[in-house]
């Protein structure tokens, strides 16, 4: 599948994910500076995004853990954030828009 | 260490022409300077602390560089183009040895065989064996509650994760001993044993284990790993035997050791153990801070093309020590790295490692690390080391804490 990833000031690109993977992996394997500062473990907010509105209701329903780690961030968006370390890659999402958010760019 | 028998027969290395006389420091990464009398995370932040660079090389093992900063390890777990995993365990001739696929892969090859072990032991599994996992737990801390007093390492430590695999692998608990065994000779070898000696029977143990779950398959995690294809083609029987050990090595050694410095401090330090006794719901982080504080694994990487790194020139071919224990301690990454709060706000480290090897298992080790301690606190809410004993840890590709004697109040 893949996933176009606006980068913000550095505009966008899309690159490949294979389905099973995070979609936070596929980011950091791709290239893409984003922090994911504790691994994927759903434990910081630092691989945080924005969902375009054509596929957010396309997820998995955020879990109350990932809920509390977003509201700490400036940057939250009840109807467009999500941890990309919680989105599982899947060939219904092909074409999946997001974008990285300050907090989440990799310093 | 000092009585290390591979480490006595071992010369120091020459210093190569591509590195500079002021990057040359002494640091044994089996033993430490100073791990006795400061701690093992202490030594290494001591080595870090002790020079402006953020890559050195040392003489032993064979010679090898080491990075010292938690941003440029980062950087190196995610930039498989320079740093390969061709070699992943120094020294470097005992690292050509070991060979668990698909740990010395680099992408894409490592792709499809990442995605069979992110199937057997990834999020979805984890949040789906957490009953089994609790119950494990359990059980045993039910045990040792009315006992007042136990080594953690020996009565936990080594009980729990093996206890949980043998039912996640379906294997009988006889076998333990005796893979725990190669096991520590693989991340901490004393010198009785060669790594291809330690392969050797690793794989003999194996084969019989594979040959039963293909014929008859079931739902555990090795069934949920022989009975796959890679991109298409059937798995080759050396592709088998690498990720069904790299299951037992990873699952046997991590944790084990993780878990018992997360229960050393705990057991020091009473405001800590009180702030989760009295607000369990603040274990999920808290663990995610030990994690952060208390790493425990230090890989390697091979330099795959000249590169220049911090001002020298790493050679192809020449090793790197990518130490985990200095992510998460660093001061570049964390304010007050050495103190441990539980209510620390954008925590960053690379315990698990990172990039395309980043650890598989460590949506399971976290919950791991979070039943005990929940189910722990329950049932031995104050402990603590046992008086007039000291206790000692050791270095290696997975660190140690040797003995935790603990003592409590029994209710």
């Amino acid at each position: 599948m893949k996933i176009k990833v606006a980068i913000p000031e550095r505009g966008e690109t899309e690159i490949e994910a294979r389905s099973g993977w995070t979609v936070m992996e596929a980011l950091r394997d791709a290239g893409i500076p984003i922090a994911a500062r504790c691994g994927g473990g759903c434990a910081c907010a630092s691989c945080h995004v924005h969902i375009d509105p054509a596929f957010f209701g396309k997820l998995a329903p955020v879990s109350e853990d990932e809920t509390d780690l977003l509201e700490s961030s400036d940057h939250y968006d009840v109807g467009a954030s999500r941890l990309s370390c919680q989105i599982i890659c899947d060939d219904a999402l092909d074409g999946l828009a997001l974008s990285l958010q300050p907090d989440s760019l990799e310093d | 260490m000092t009585d290390n028998v591979a480490e006595m027969a071992k010369p120091l290395a020459d210093v190569p022409s591509n590195v500079p006389a002021d990057r040359v420091v002494d640091f044994d990464i089996f033993n430490p300077p100073e791990i006795d009398e400061i701690g093992l995370h202490e030594a290494w932040v001591k080595l870090q602390q002790s020079t402006p660079h953020e890559v050195v090389w040392t003489p032993h093992n064979e010679g090898h560089w080491i990075a010292l900063r938690g941003k440029r390890v980062r950087a190196m777990y995610r930039d498989p183009d320079h740093f390969s995993s061709h070699v992943i365990w120094l020294p470097k001739s005992e690292g050509l040895q070991y060979g668990l696929v698909p740990t010395r892969l680099d992408p894409p090859q490592h792709t499809p065989f990442r995605e069979v072990l992110n199937n057997a032991i990834g999020i979805t599994v984890t949040k789906e064996v957490e009953p089994i996992v609790r119950e494990v737990a359990v059980e045993i801390i039910e045990d040792l509650a009315p006992r007042g007093a136990c080594n953690f390492t020996e009565d936990y430590a080594k009980q729990f994760p093996v206890k949980v695999f043998l039912k996640l692998l379906d294997i009988p608990y006889e076998d333990v001993a005796d893979v725990k065994k190669w096991v520590d000779q693989m991340t901490r070898p004393d010198g009785s044993m060669s790594m291809e000696e330690v392969m050797e029977n690793f794989f003999r143990y194996v084969d019989p284990i594979i040959d039963d779950r293909i014929a008859n398959p079931g739902e555990d995690l090795i069934s949920r790993v022989v009975n796959n294809d890679i991109d298409g083609r059937p798995m080759t029987r050396a592709e088998m035997r690498g990720l069904v050990s790299l299951l037992l090595v990873a699952g046997l050694d991590t944790v084990v050791n993780a878990l018992s410095f997360f229960m050393e401090f705990l057991a020091r330090s009473a405001s800590h153990r009180h702030e989760l006794v009295e607000n369990p719901k603040k274990i999920r982080l808290a663990v995610e801070e030990l994690f952060r504080r208390f790493p425990v694994v230090a890989e390697a990487r091979m330099v795959k093309v000249d590169t220049e790194v911090d001002g020298v020139t790493m050679k192809a071919g020449d090793m790197v020590c990518v130490p985990t224990i200095l992510g998460g301690t660093d001061d570049q990454m964390n304010k007050c790295p050495m103190q441990v709060d539980f209510n620390r706000k954008d925590t960053s480290h690379v315990t698990f490692g990172d990039g395309p090897h980043i650890c598989a298992g460590q949506h399971f080790a976290r919950q791991e690390a979070r039943v005990t301690i929940e189910e722990w606190l329950k049932r031995i809410p104050e402990f603590e080391i046992a008086p007039g004993s000291k206790i000692q840890h050791k270095s290696g590709i997975v660190c140690t804490v040797e003995d935790l004697p603990l003592v409590w109040k029994v209710k």
